[in-house]
């Protein structure tokens, strides 16, 4: 089920997190491919293709992805820290709280009362 | 490098380890973590990825079969860096649902199903096992890889012992460090923070031992480039299908490991550390590889023939005559083994005694869920459990000794637990997952896996008969284990993961498609789906069934006393309530106490013994419907809406608690002049009679004397019934004069006893104190704190019933706030009188008449309000217990 | 026969200096400390006159009092009822609840006894029973 209420629109910040958030999951999928090509490639032995070669490249396509991803869980990690007001629709920063189910936190001094009455326990 | 001084470091390193742990789990008890919680400890606790079978096992892998052994890695670095997709949704499901093992997370996701808790657990131990005798394998292989580089006088454990201390030793430190007690939130820094240290040892053992052999042995980066490509592995081909298949199945185990989903999601505290770790576990996977290929080629080119290429990263130091180097790689290959038994076997133990030990019980003593200690129980559970499966992985050891069938059981156990996948993904991408798709599809899957990849595994003739593994049983061919279908030219290993997997993820789609799921199901279903949209869940349980003293006793048996109770207070101050600790049996209270006792022994178990108390969930598949129609308009309001009204219904519960408390006392008040009336006529009534009788005069001296003290008993009592008055309104005024002084809480209950004694003294009473932690000095008004003590005390001589009474005294120091609870085991005091036995005349209903006026508590409740503290009726305890609470050091007062 | 009285008082001391004071009169003095089956002894018993204290630990003496008005044997019994709250609105309750005589603690003894010597006579002489005197 979605949100009734959805924002067409977004103003720049909001937009360039939403857009961080696709190049975070695309991130794995272009690694893959990276990582897959090597199969494409011509038997070794049979011409210039040599074991120094694999590894180095393997391991620049490593570096790469450790380097992007870094970048990105950087951008991701901010965005926590500014949270509340990020309406987007997977909420990443949303009430830490679980739906419908009363106490969060470890002491138990959270806030109880959310039922499908909608009487929730105060803001995040 | 003589052998008994390997044994001696290695001595030190375990205890060593052993401080660590202990140390953390020190801080953590008083709540000072800081930075054992951040970001990098939990990035090197995933490090117990790498086991030994990486450590050693990776260069042996890759003096095979080339390059391939990187696969191992990157599939995890896909998944990490891909973080967004799967690892947050399932660490923020894990967190919410206080997830307890991968089996708790399928068991609770599809409605907290017992059964499907037991197949991932039985699955899991069957796939552990070798991978645990792996383990013991190669330490005892590294300790015959330094007796052998030993002068052969010198004497050296045979290879069994060895075995056996390390399984012992093992054991013992997991019981100690993963089973103190029994957490909310089943986490356990000490030993997280023991394996971020193996971690970073095993790290810098290999690169050492990396550096040592590209700068040391081969002339720098140009030289050891040669090297590689003359090596014979530089003829290795890229096999697309292994390939791809490899990179799949690592990526699949990383989550599905139970030892990784335990340190990944279990203990994982925030979002924060995942986030760090999607770059840095990626980045020490890489460092893990980083030298592999150079050693291999090396040890290959150095080594002769005979070598085991397994042991190249131990003996290439060896034989240089590298013997500290040697220790370190030696070192770093005993973290790797020993921190993965270690987590694996908590991991396993928490599985098998939340979804096997503990539903047995209770089903086997259906009372037990409100009696008996089932926090022992579960840890006992656990500690036996823990034995159990370092038991079996030696036996394990044992029976197969060390056979070359282990050191493919890496890979098996793999493409074993990848199983889990389809039923994990399902359930939190999928609501229209079904139970009966889980379990159809894991079973399935992990038949196949059996019957074509792990007894095979033994080898022909071992397990299967060399005949039925070339013609098939019954001579059927395309039943062959390692050829399903005629695929006969398959990889063994792929042919399993494609055909397990592939039966699995289809018996879970079509049935999961074809099958309707109940209403927890559907919850559970919608909970863990939509984990990030906040939306509010229908309610579960039906509101009132359930006595709040009766969910009390219970969750202090799960929980705890100290943890159960502040819970139920947090609770019944959110609704409102300031003068109980026991808060409405709410359906978000339920849920909220089923959630936490879900943490200590799993959805299930938790389900089941709430329900015992609540009755049957009441939700039904109508309900669902309406209450997703009622929450689609409840989340149209703002959350500001939300929130106000939430403050509205707290103060609207607050306000009636007053009003009824004005309307009772306003009752009690006017009561109270009629009461004092009576009080002091009763004794002046007697006084009265016989002061007439005896200025009559002729009565015989014996009536005389004994009218004259039945006179003398009821002016006494006359003048105490006084005193307490005049006592009570001095202190309600406010303007007692507190003596106050240091003196010892000991002393004080002692004279509170001795005080005592003359009431009842024909009862014999037995007290049960902690006469350490009553030494306390306290900066307070003794007499009157004393006085509070005589009150509690004489109550419980004069009140309780039972046949062997008992009164027991705990005392807790905690932030500065001294807690004394008095508690008897007598009958208690019933519910409806508690809200009133503070207030002044009171007395319970169908209260014999006492000998006292009713004052007692009050005079009890003044005086701890004068002392800066506070008393309330504790319930639950199974008798009349009262709580004090005062502080460590009052302010001012005359000292 | 010496008649018979029924003193239903909790407080010890007080039913104490009642029973002295009846008994040197010559009454035959039953006490009971509880109000449970204190209609049934009535009953039993077949008393001259019952003194009832208000404030019972278990049963209010309200309550025994209409016990004993509901039942057609003791319906017409003399009951004096003590009490040692003075507030009138205790009175009024007494009375309605057929009380013949009330009276607050604490009390004169001569006033007391006049009380019961007062009620007995009037019950003698307006006993239907046969034999009753």
């Amino acid at each position: 089920m979605k949100r009734p209420r959805r924002v067409m629109f977004l103003a720049p910040r909001p937009y360039r997190r939403r857009r961080l958030r696709d190049a975070a999951r695309l991130l794995p999928v272009f690694g893959a491919f990276l990582l897959v090509i090597p199969a494409l490639w011509t038997a070794p032995g049979t011409g210039t293709r040599r074991l120094s070669g694999d590894v180095f490249y393997f391991f620049a396509v490593w570096v790469l992805l450790i380097g992007v991803a870094w970048a990105f869980a950087r951008g991701l990690s901010r965005q926590e820290d500014d949270g509340g007001a990020d309406e987007a629709e997977d909420g990443f920063p949303a009430d830490p709280r679980q739906p419908g189910r009363g106490i969060g936190g470890s002491t138990g001094g959270g806030s109880t009362g959310a039922g499908s009455g909608g009487i929730s326990g105060g803001g995040g | 490098m003589p052998f008994n001084l390997l044994v001696l470091v290695c001595l030190a390193y375990v205890i060593f380890l052993f401080t660590v742990a202990f140390w953390v789990e020190r801080r953590a008890r008083a709540g000072r973590l800081g930075w054992l919680r951040s970001p990098l400890v939990y990035t090197l606790s995933l490090s117990i990825y790498c086991t030994a079978w990486t450590f050693y096992g990776a260069v042996g892998y890759a003096a095979r079969s080339g390059l391939e052994f990187v696969t191992i890695y990157l599939g995890p670095t896909l998944v990490f860096v891909g973080w967004w997709w799967v690892l947050r949704k399932l660490v923020r499901i894990g967190r919410l649902h206080r997830v307890t093992s991968i089996a708790d997370l399928i068991s609770s996701r599809y409605g907290k199903s017992n059964a499907l808790g037991v197949i991932v657990t039985v699955m899991a131990v069957i796939a552990a096992t070798p991978y645990i005798a792996l383990q013991l394998q190669s330490v005892v292989l590294s300790f015959e890889a330094f007796a052998a580089a030993t002068p052969p006088d010198s004497p050296t454990p045979g290879a069994g012992s060895t075995a056996i201390w390390l399984t012992a030793g093992l054991a013992l430190f997991t019981i100690l460090f993963g089973t103190r007690n029994l957490d909310a939130q089943e986490q356990h820094h000490g030993i997280v923070t023991a394996i971020a240290v193996e971690a970073v040892v095993k790290l810098i053992a290999l690169l050492a031992v990396g550096i040592f052999v590209v700068w040391g042995l081969s002339g720098g980066l140009s030289g050891i480039v040669a090297r590689i490509d003359a090596s014979p592995i530089a003829r290795w081909s890229l096999d697309p299908g292994r390939w791809a298949g490899l990179i799949f199945l690592a990526g699949a185990a990383v989550i599905c490991l139970p030892r990784m989903f335990q340190v990944l999601v279990v203990e994982n505290g925030d979002d924060i550390q995942l986030a760090r770790a999607s770059w840095a576990f990626p980045a020490y996977l890489m460092l893990m590889s980083l030298f592999i290929v150079p050693i291999a080629v090396t040890g290959l080119e150095l080594m002769p023939a005979s070598a085991n290429p397994d042991m190249f990263v131990l003996t290439l130091p060896l034989a240089q005559d590298r013997g500290g180097l040697a220790m370190l790689a030696f070192l770093g290959g005993f973290s790797s083994a020993t921190s993965m038994v270690i987590v694996e076997a908590i991991a396993l133990a928490t599985m098998v005694s939340n979804h096997i030990v503990m539903p047995l019980w209770l089903r086997l003593r259906p009372a037990a869920g409100l009696s008996g200690d089932l926090r022992g129980l579960v840890l006992n559970a656990r500690r036996v459990s823990i034995g159990a499966v370092l038991a079996m992985g030696y036996g394990y050891y044992h029976v197969s000794g060390g056979s070359a069938a282990l050191a493919a059981i890496g890979l098996i156990a793999f493409v074993g637990v990848a199983q889990f996948l389809p039923a994990m993904l399902g359930g939190i991408f999928w609501r229209g997952a079904t139970r009966a798709g889980a379990a159809l599809g894991l079973v399935l899957g992990f038949g196949i896996w059996v019957y074509a990849l792990f007894l095979p595994s033994f080898g022909p003739d071992a397990v299967l008969s060399a005949q039925l593994m070339a013609e098939g049983p019954w001579g059927l061919s395309w039943l062959r284990p390692e050829a399903l279908f005629g695929t006969s030219d398959m990889d063994p290993l792929i042919h399993a993961l494609f055909w397990s997997l592939l039966a699995n993820a289809s018996a879970f789609f079509i049935t999961s498609v074809l099958t309707f799921p109940g209403p927890v199901e559907r919850l559970q279903g919608a909970a863990f789906v939509n984990v990030f949209d906040g939306q509010v869940g229908p309610q579960r349980w039906e509101g009132g069934a359930a006595e709040p003293e009766e969910l009390l006793t219970m969750a202090q048996r799960i929980l705890g006393d100290e943890d159960a109770q502040a819970l139920f207070e947090a609770a019944a101050r959110d609704q409102g309530k300031s003068r109980s600790i026991l808060p409405d049996p709410t359906p978000a209270f339920l849920a909220a106490l089923e959630e936490r006792m879900a943490g200590a022994v799993g959805a299930a178990t938790a389900h089941a013994m709430i329900s015992k108390l609540v009755g049957r969930q009441t939700v039904t598949v109508e309900d669902l419907m309406t209450v997703a129609h009622e929450t689609a308009q409840v989340l149209e309001y703002s959350a500001q809406l939300e929130a106000q009204r939430a403050e509205l219904a707290r103060s609207a519960t607050a306000l009636r608690e007053a009003n009824e408390k004005l309307t009772q006392i306003s009752v009690q008040k006017d009561a109270f002049l009629s009461q004092i009336s009576h009080e002091l006529r009763t004794p002046m009534t007697s006084i009265r009679a016989f002061s007439e009788i005896l200025s009559e005069g002729d009565l015989p001296p014996e009536m005389v004397a004994r009218n004259g003290q039945i006179i003398l008993d009821e002016a006494k009592r006359l003048t105490r019934l006084l005193d307490d008055l005049l006592d009570l309104s001095v202190l309600e005024s406010g303007k007692v004069q507190l003596s106050v002084s240091l003196s010892n809480l000991r002393e004080m209950i002692d004279r509170a006893i001795l005080a005592t004694e003359q009431v009842k003294p024909e009862k014999r009473f037995v007290f049960q104190r902690d006469l350490a932690s009553e030494n306390l000095f306290i900066r307070t008004d003794a007499d009157r704190l004393t006085q509070v003590f005589i009150n509690l005390i004489a109550n419980a001589r004069k009140y309780c019933d039972a046949e062997y009474p008992e009164i027991r005294i705990t005392v807790r120091l905690k932030a500065a706030r001294v807690r004394i609870d008095i508690a008897d085991n007598g009958s208690g005091i019933p519910k409806a009188g508690q809200g009133l036995i503070f207030e002044k005349f009171s007395r319970l209903p169908g209260e014999l008449r006492a000998k006292g006026a009713g004052l007692g508590l009050a005079i009890c409740r003044e005086i701890v309000a004068n002392l800066g503290g506070s008393i309330a009726y504790l319930p639950g305890q199974g008798g009349a217990a009262f709580r004090i609470i005062v502080p460590l050091r009052i302010e001012g007062g005359t000292a | 026969m010496a008649p018979h009285v029924l003193l239903i008082e909790d407080e010890p001391h007080i039913a104490e200096a009642i029973i002295f004071l009846l008994r040197r009169d010559g009454w035959q003095v039953t006490h009971l400390a509880l109000g449970a089956g204190a209609v049934d002894q009535a009953r039993i018993l077949a008393p001259v006159l019952v003194i009832l204290d208000q404030m019972l630990p278990d049963i209010s003496g309200l309550d025994i009092l209409t016990g004993l008005r509901a039942d057609p044997a003791t319906a017409h019994l003399p009951v004096l009822m003590l009490t040692a709250r003075g507030h009138p609105r205790d009175r009024e309750a007494a009375v309605r609840a057929g009380a013949d005589r009330f009276m607050a603690k604490p009390f004169a003894n001569a006033e007391m006894m006049a009380a019961v010597r007062a009620l007995c006579a009037r019950a003698i002489q307006t006993d239907p029973r046969p034999g009753a005197a």
